[in-house]
């Protein structure tokens, strides 16, 4: 190969770089900036990432449903794309109401992958995407302190259910 | 297999010294090290020392920044922090253009190597700032993906490794969470090209070896299973000594090779390893639990599994005879495995399994005997030894682990002191009649 071809060829791995990089980056906040925004009920704990760092790692209401709760009746399997319709709840967040591996036509609605591992048909485990948040050791730490009686996650949902984590606050 | 092709640079010192004090002449001295793929007039001037301690100082300013990274500093803004590493990034490729094109290699490589350190600790950045948490191994394989084609321009062995490695990263990740990594086999070809066809790479080879074994266990347990996700079944093990076969046939081939310095090397490395794992292999396979756990697992495909045995022992036989290496014996040790492969899918009944441990014990007391005499007859000395360690270990080992009882035990010792003893005494009328001496 000669050197003209190789500086080509590095100048177009660094432009691929680049919209690898651009590419996650829009695809975090693109929900920000076009999502609605929803509460959800959630509980902390504080793990570490080898790659990133300290991050509390967040369990919401939605995380567990229940395998009869698909209106098909099937259970997708393993690590496909479920929507999870949400209806805002009495106390403040939104809580679960029906789960489709197909996208809901109108709603609110919540896409995430349904986990493998499960210990039986009742019991299904969903990410969403949203389960770390990344922050400083202390103030990981100091967050698990202050949502030890739970809290509530300010998420932005995208119109493709696509989620985004906003902020997590202590509940009321 | 002899190691000294493994030790080819401190032979090429000793080779200096003998022409130095007049024990062989330049002229000879320049064609033994030709025979090894060394460059007689340039012995000293080996930078692989110094390339090594660069890359691995810029390995830790890339650690250093992730380290970093993992701090999580709230008091940065977002956007300078995310701005901050993707400048980073392209710094750091350019000034490696900067230098490749002033023809300065190494430092060009150094710095397109901190670039994709950089390069990854952006997208983990990225994740961080905006708290993803989708599917983490896309993450690694994207980073994987962006080194892969700057290791091919620059055919740089660093960077090659990294790529490789980042992707074996992304492989077991994305296994661990049940799913298949179906483009792995971009990072293997790759790795071929780069050992066959770009330089030489000793450590990229093995790393080549060893994703191919996982790649191709992996891709059956994933058939075997009846939902998405894994299943190491008995046909996995059958797989797993078939390949040993047939990479102990290819390091035979390879080791032959007339025309190719790096194949020999290949070689000798490649026979030096499956030789190891044999031995270790058989150890695991000593005990009573493996067995047991064979039969009790069951037999999903078994012709299927037999039938890939069957290829890949017969293209470890047809190698062994194209290298005219070992024929006999490589032909003895597939026939044994053949036939203990059908024994342990006839039977159902977990009892057989001490039969198995037993007959797996004399085939490793079998093997201890055949590297002693290999290594004796032909002057091998690390046979020799892996020889004596095989069978004082396996002594050991049914000493502390009986198979059975006392009985058992003492049937199984007897029987290995019969082998010990009948080869020695094969060994000692075979040395009259030659008129050995040794």
């Amino acid at each position: 190969m000669n050197r003209k071809i190789i500086t080509a060829g590095i100048v177009l791995v660094v432009a691929f770089q680049m919209t690898v990089l651009f590419a996650e980056y829009l695809g975090a906040v693109y929900p920000l900036w076009t999502g609605k925004e929803i509460r959800l009920k959630t509980t902390p704990v504080d793990p570490r990432s080898l790659f990133m760092g300290n991050y509390a790692l967040l369990d919401y209401e939605i995380s567990t449903i229940n395998g009869k709760d698909f209106a098909s009746g099937k259970i997708p399997r393993a690590g496909e794309y479920v929507y999870v319709k949400l209806k805002p709840g009495q106390e403040g967040w939104y809580v679960f109401d029906g789960v489709d591996p197909e996208k809901p036509a109108s709603g609110t609605f919540i896409r995430g992958r349904l986990q493998s591992g499960h210990t039986s048909q009742d019991i299904q485990r969903v990410r969403y995407g949203i389960e770390a948040y990344f922050a400083s050791k202390e103030k990981a730490t100091a967050l698990e302190k202050d949502l030890r009686k739970g809290g509530i996650a300010v998420v932005m949902v995208a119109g493709n259910g696509k989620a985004a984590l906003k902020e997590v606050v202590a509940k009321q | 297999m002899r190691l000294i092709r493994l030790l080819k640079h401190d032979l090429g010192r000793e080779i200096s010294l003998w022409a130095e004090e007049g024990v062989i002449s330049t002229a000879q001295a320049e064609e033994i090290c030709s025979r090894y793929g060394l460059d007689y007039r340039n012995l000293g001037r080996r930078s692989f020392g110094y390339q090594m301690l660069v890359g691995l100082g810029y390995l830790f300013i890339g650690l250093a920044l992730i380290t970093l990274i993992g701090a999580n500093w709230d008091e940065i803004p977002r956007a300078v922090r995310m701005w901050g590493m993707i400048l980073l990034t392209l710094g750091a490729n350019l000034l490696g253009l900067i230098r490749f094109r002033r023809g300065q290699i190494s430092a060009a490589v150094n710095w397109l190597f901190l670039g994709a350190l950089f390069y990854g600790a952006s997208i983990m950045l990225i994740a961080q700032i905006y708290h993803i948490d989708e599917h983490y191994p896309d993450g690694i394989f994207w980073w994987a993906m962006g080194v892969l084609p700057v290791a091919i321009l620059m055919k740089s062995a660093l960077l090659m490794l990294l790529a490789v490695n980042l992707g074996f990263i992304w492989f077991f990740v994305e296994s661990f969470l049940d799913f298949y990594p179906v483009v792995f086999p971009i990072f293997l070809a790759a790795a071929a090209w780069y050992v066959c066809r770009a330089k030489q790479s000793n450590t990229l080879f093995l790393t080549l070896v060893a994703g191919v074994g996982l790649w191709t266990e992996y891709t059956l347990a994933w058939l075997l299973s009846d939902k998405p996700g894994f299943h190491v079944g008995g046909e996995n093990v059958a797989l797993g000594v078939g390949l040993f076969f047939a990479f102990d046939g290819l390091s035979k081939w390879l080791a032959g090779s007339k025309n190719s310095t790096s194949a020999a090397d290949y070689g000798a490395l490649l026979g030096l390893y499956v030789l190891r794992f044999t031995i270790i292999t058989l150890f695991i396979f000593s005990f009573h639990y493996p067995w047991t756990a064979i039969i009790s697992t069951g037999w999903k495909m078994p012709i299927p599994a037999f039938a890939i045995s069957f290829l890949l022992c017969a293209s470890a036989v047809w190698l062994a005879y194209k290298a005219e290496e070992s024929i006999v014996s490589t032909a003895v040790f597939a026939l044994l495995f053949l036939v203990g492969l059908l024994a342990i899918m006839q039977v159902e009944g977990k009892e057989y399994a001490r039969s198995f441990q037993f007959a797996d014990n004399i085939v490793l007391v079998g093997t201890g005997v055949w590297l002693i005499t290999r290594g004796v007859q032909s002057s091998i000395s690390h046979y020799f030894y892996l020889g004596v360690m095989t069978i004082l270990t396996t002594g050991l080992l049914r000493y502390i682990d009986f198979i059975g009882d006392y009985v058992g035990t003492a049937i199984l010792f007897a029987i290995l002191a019969a082998i010990l003893l009948g080869t020695a005494r094969y060994w000692k009328s075979r040395m009259a009649n030659t008129g050995t001496t040794s």
